[in-house]
Protein backbone atom coordinates (compact mmCIF):
# COMPACT_ATOMS: atom_id res chain seq x y z
CA UNK A 1 0.00 0.00 0.00
CA UNK A 2 2.56 2.67 1.19
CA UNK A 3 4.09 2.05 -2.81
CA UNK A 4 0.99 3.10 -4.16
CA UNK A 5 -0.04 6.35 -2.09
CA UNK A 6 0.82 9.47 -3.90
CA UNK A 7 1.49 11.64 -0.88
CA UNK A 8 1.23 15.11 -2.86
CA UNK A 9 -2.13 13.81 -4.03
CA UNK A 10 -3.32 12.96 -0.69
CA UNK A 11 -1.94 16.59 0.57
CA UNK A 12 -3.79 18.17 -2.38
CA UNK A 13 -7.42 16.52 -2.28
CA UNK A 14 -7.47 15.14 1.63
CA UNK A 15 -5.42 18.25 2.96
CA UNK A 16 -8.03 20.88 2.12
CA UNK A 17 -11.01 19.21 3.84
CA UNK A 18 -9.17 18.34 7.36
CA UNK A 19 -8.29 21.79 7.08
CA UNK A 20 -11.88 23.37 6.85
CA UNK A 21 -12.79 20.21 9.39
CA UNK A 22 -10.49 22.33 11.28
CA UNK A 23 -11.32 25.74 10.52
CA UNK A 24 -14.93 25.16 11.78
CA UNK A 25 -13.21 25.19 15.10
CA UNK A 26 -10.37 26.77 15.50
CA UNK A 27 -7.65 29.71 14.29
CA UNK A 28 -6.82 29.19 10.80
CA UNK A 29 -3.37 29.38 11.60
CA UNK A 30 -4.14 26.53 14.33
CA UNK A 31 -5.96 24.90 11.56
CA UNK A 32 -3.13 24.98 9.02
CA UNK A 33 -0.97 23.29 11.79
CA UNK A 34 -3.38 21.04 12.80
CA UNK A 35 -3.56 19.81 9.46
CA UNK A 36 0.09 19.01 8.60
CA UNK A 37 0.32 17.52 11.91
CA UNK A 38 -2.53 14.99 10.71
CA UNK A 39 -1.17 14.25 7.39
CA UNK A 40 2.01 13.48 9.02
CA UNK A 41 0.27 11.08 11.19
CA UNK A 42 -1.61 9.36 8.38
CA UNK A 43 1.40 9.37 6.32
CA UNK A 44 3.55 7.44 9.19
CA UNK A 45 0.42 5.04 9.57
CA UNK A 46 0.45 4.18 6.36
CA UNK A 47 4.41 3.55 5.54
CA UNK A 48 4.68 1.73 8.56
CA UNK A 49 2.11 -1.13 7.49
CA UNK A 50 -0.52 0.29 9.85
CA UNK A 51 -3.43 0.76 7.27
CA UNK A 52 -5.88 -1.62 6.18
CA UNK A 53 -7.95 -0.68 3.09
CA UNK A 54 -10.02 -3.28 3.40
CA UNK A 55 -11.36 -1.58 7.00
CA UNK A 56 -11.89 1.98 5.25
CA UNK A 57 -10.51 4.37 3.06
CA UNK A 58 -7.39 6.69 3.35
CA UNK A 59 -9.99 9.77 3.93
CA UNK A 60 -11.70 7.88 6.25
CA UNK A 61 -8.55 7.22 8.29
CA UNK A 62 -7.56 10.85 7.92
CA UNK A 63 -10.53 12.49 9.82
CA UNK A 64 -10.49 9.65 12.45
CA UNK A 65 -6.88 10.81 13.09
CA UNK A 66 -7.98 14.94 12.98
CA UNK A 67 -10.41 14.01 15.45
CA UNK A 68 -7.82 13.20 18.02
CA UNK A 69 -5.62 16.00 16.55
CA UNK A 70 -8.51 18.66 17.62
CA UNK A 71 -9.25 16.66 21.01
CA UNK A 72 -5.66 17.35 22.24
CA UNK A 73 -6.05 20.74 20.87
CA UNK A 74 -9.25 21.35 22.69
CA UNK A 75 -7.43 20.23 25.51
CA UNK A 76 -4.43 22.30 25.45
CA UNK A 77 -6.87 25.25 24.87
CA UNK A 78 -9.26 25.05 27.97
CA UNK A 79 -6.20 24.39 29.68
CA UNK A 80 -4.76 27.60 28.61
CA UNK A 81 -8.41 29.54 29.39
CA UNK A 82 -9.04 27.78 32.94
CA UNK A 83 -5.27 28.87 33.67
CA UNK A 84 -6.26 32.66 32.51
CA UNK A 85 -9.30 32.52 34.48
CA UNK A 86 -7.69 31.11 37.40
CA UNK A 87 -5.07 34.43 37.52
CA UNK A 88 -8.10 36.40 36.98
CA UNK A 89 -7.04 37.93 33.48
CA UNK A 90 -10.35 36.85 32.07
CA UNK A 91 -13.70 35.48 33.23
CA UNK A 92 -15.82 32.80 31.81
CA UNK A 93 -17.93 34.28 29.17
CA UNK A 94 -21.70 32.68 29.16
CA UNK A 95 -22.60 31.30 25.38
CA UNK A 96 -24.28 34.61 24.47
CA UNK A 97 -22.23 36.78 25.21
CA UNK A 98 -19.58 35.06 22.91
CA UNK A 99 -21.99 35.37 20.27
CA UNK A 100 -22.56 39.33 20.31
CA UNK A 101 -20.97 41.06 17.19
CA UNK A 102 -19.63 38.14 15.23
CA UNK A 103 -19.56 37.20 11.69
CA UNK A 104 -21.96 34.22 10.34
CA UNK A 105 -18.98 32.29 10.48
CA UNK A 106 -17.97 33.05 13.40
CA UNK A 107 -21.44 32.89 15.19
CA UNK A 108 -21.25 29.24 14.10
CA UNK A 109 -17.95 28.60 15.37
CA UNK A 110 -18.61 30.25 18.56
CA UNK A 111 -21.74 28.08 18.89
CA UNK A 112 -20.06 24.99 17.83
CA UNK A 113 -17.72 25.59 20.87
CA UNK A 114 -20.54 25.18 22.96
CA UNK A 115 -21.69 21.45 21.87
CA UNK A 116 -19.74 18.41 23.47
CA UNK A 117 -16.76 16.89 21.93
CA UNK A 118 -18.36 13.91 19.94
CA UNK A 119 -21.48 16.53 18.39
CA UNK A 120 -18.77 18.93 17.09
CA UNK A 121 -16.69 16.19 15.75
CA UNK A 122 -19.64 14.75 13.99
CA UNK A 123 -21.11 18.14 13.16
CA UNK A 124 -17.65 19.29 11.15
CA UNK A 125 -17.38 15.82 9.62
CA UNK A 126 -20.36 17.08 7.41
CA UNK A 127 -18.45 20.42 6.46
CA UNK A 128 -16.57 17.46 3.53
CA UNK A 129 -19.67 17.06 1.16
CA UNK A 130 -18.53 13.80 0.12
CA UNK A 131 -18.83 12.73 3.86
CA UNK A 132 -21.78 10.08 3.89
CA UNK A 133 -23.44 9.82 7.63
CA UNK A 134 -21.72 5.33 6.94
CA UNK A 135 -18.36 6.53 6.74
CA UNK A 136 -18.61 9.20 9.91
CA UNK A 137 -20.50 5.95 11.75
CA UNK A 138 -17.40 4.14 11.28
CA UNK A 139 -14.37 6.86 11.71
CA UNK A 140 -16.49 8.22 15.29
CA UNK A 141 -17.51 4.10 15.66
CA UNK A 142 -21.08 5.24 16.63
CA UNK A 143 -24.00 3.74 15.77
CA UNK A 144 -25.66 5.16 12.86
CA UNK A 145 -28.77 6.11 15.01
CA UNK A 146 -26.75 8.19 17.48
CA UNK A 147 -24.67 10.00 14.47
CA UNK A 148 -28.48 10.90 12.91
CA UNK A 149 -29.11 11.93 16.88
CA UNK A 150 -25.83 13.83 17.27
CA UNK A 151 -26.61 15.63 13.83
CA UNK A 152 -30.04 16.61 14.76
CA UNK A 153 -29.37 17.76 18.20
CA UNK A 154 -26.28 19.97 17.00
CA UNK A 155 -28.20 21.60 14.65
CA UNK A 156 -31.38 22.10 16.72
CA UNK A 157 -28.25 23.55 19.61
CA UNK A 158 -26.94 25.75 16.67
CA UNK A 159 -29.80 27.25 15.53
CA UNK A 160 -31.65 28.64 18.81
CA UNK A 161 -28.04 29.83 20.24
CA UNK A 162 -27.80 31.83 16.39
CA UNK A 163 -31.37 32.95 16.58
CA UNK A 164 -30.88 34.16 20.46
CA UNK A 165 -28.15 36.36 19.22
CA UNK A 166 -29.98 37.69 16.31
CA UNK A 167 -33.20 38.83 18.71
CA UNK A 168 -30.79 40.36 20.89
CA UNK B 1 -26.61 15.38 2.12
CA UNK B 2 -29.30 17.49 0.93
CA UNK B 3 -30.46 19.33 3.83
CA UNK B 4 -31.23 23.07 3.64
CA UNK B 5 -30.45 23.92 7.13
CA UNK B 6 -27.09 22.01 7.44
CA UNK B 7 -26.36 23.95 3.87
CA UNK B 8 -26.49 27.39 5.64
CA UNK B 9 -24.97 26.59 8.63
CA UNK B 10 -22.28 25.05 6.86
CA UNK B 11 -21.28 27.43 3.54
CA UNK B 12 -18.81 29.01 5.04
CA UNK B 13 -16.51 26.20 6.05
CA UNK B 14 -17.05 24.55 2.77
CA UNK B 15 -16.74 27.62 0.43
CA UNK B 16 -13.31 28.39 2.33
CA UNK B 17 -10.56 28.53 -0.11
CA UNK B 18 -6.87 26.67 0.89
CA UNK B 19 -4.22 28.63 -1.13
CA UNK B 20 -2.17 26.22 -3.26
CA UNK B 21 0.85 27.74 -0.78
CA UNK B 22 -0.22 25.74 1.94
CA UNK B 23 -1.06 22.74 0.05
CA UNK B 24 3.34 22.87 -0.90
CA UNK B 25 3.61 23.22 2.65
CA UNK B 26 2.29 20.29 3.33
CA UNK B 27 3.50 18.36 0.74
CA UNK B 28 6.96 19.67 1.75
CA UNK B 29 6.21 17.96 5.59
CA UNK B 30 5.38 14.85 3.79
CA UNK B 31 7.83 14.53 1.68
CA UNK B 32 10.57 15.20 4.75
CA UNK B 33 8.61 12.68 6.84
CA UNK B 34 8.60 10.32 4.30
CA UNK B 35 12.92 10.14 4.04
CA UNK B 36 12.94 10.48 7.31
CA UNK B 37 10.92 7.57 7.60
CA UNK B 38 13.19 5.43 4.75
CA UNK B 39 15.96 6.15 6.49
CA UNK B 40 14.91 5.17 9.90
CA UNK B 41 14.25 1.50 8.07
CA UNK B 42 17.15 1.04 6.41
CA UNK B 43 19.14 1.86 9.52
CA UNK B 44 17.29 -0.94 11.48
CA UNK B 45 19.25 -3.32 9.62
CA UNK B 46 22.40 -1.89 10.90
CA UNK B 47 22.26 -3.37 14.69
CA UNK B 48 20.68 -6.63 12.98
CA UNK B 49 23.73 -7.15 11.14
CA UNK B 50 26.23 -6.17 13.23
CA UNK B 51 24.66 -8.36 16.05
CA UNK B 52 24.92 -11.68 13.66
CA UNK B 53 28.83 -10.68 12.80
CA UNK B 54 29.39 -10.79 16.39
CA UNK B 55 27.45 -13.77 16.83
CA UNK B 56 29.14 -15.55 14.10
CA UNK B 57 32.51 -14.34 15.04
CA UNK B 58 31.73 -15.98 19.14
CA UNK B 59 30.52 -18.63 17.67
CA UNK B 60 33.21 -19.73 15.50
CA UNK B 61 35.63 -18.96 18.40
CA UNK B 62 33.89 -20.89 21.03
CA UNK B 63 33.42 -23.91 19.01
CA UNK B 64 36.35 -23.38 17.39
CA UNK B 65 38.01 -24.90 20.61
CA UNK B 66 36.26 -28.40 20.84
CA UNK B 67 37.90 -31.65 20.96
CA UNK B 68 38.51 -31.90 17.44
CA UNK B 69 40.45 -29.09 17.17
CA UNK B 70 42.63 -29.72 20.56
CA UNK B 71 45.89 -30.98 19.39
CA UNK B 72 46.30 -33.19 22.51
CA UNK B 73 43.01 -34.60 22.47
CA UNK B 74 42.99 -34.30 18.69
CA UNK B 75 44.38 -37.85 17.14
CA UNK B 76 42.89 -37.98 13.51
CA UNK B 77 46.04 -36.55 12.18
CA UNK B 78 48.37 -38.27 14.66
CA UNK B 79 50.15 -41.01 12.34
CA UNK B 80 52.53 -41.90 15.08
CA UNK B 81 52.32 -46.05 16.21
CA UNK B 82 51.31 -45.58 19.59
CA UNK B 83 48.12 -43.17 18.44
CA UNK B 84 45.55 -45.68 18.95
CA UNK B 85 46.73 -46.37 22.20
CA UNK B 86 46.46 -42.55 23.21
CA UNK B 87 43.06 -42.17 21.71
CA UNK B 88 41.76 -45.87 23.40
CA UNK B 89 43.47 -44.15 26.74
CA UNK B 90 42.08 -40.97 26.43
CA UNK B 91 38.46 -42.21 25.28
CA UNK B 92 39.09 -44.41 28.96
CA UNK B 93 39.77 -41.17 31.08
Amino acid sequence: MNDVVNWDVVAAEIGPKLFRYFCARFSENDADDMTQDTLIRLLRKVELGQFDPKKGSLRMLAFGIAHYVALEKSKELRRHQMQEIEDGMLTQPSAEQELIDQTASQLVKTALNHLSEQEQHIFTLLIDEEMKLEEISLITQSPLGTVKSHIHRAKKKLKELIQKESTQ
Amino acid sequence: MKDYELNELLKEFRDKPVSNERVAKWQLALGKEKRTIQISKRSRFIPMVAASVVGFVLGATLFGQGPLHNPETNHSNNSSEDATIEYVLTKTD
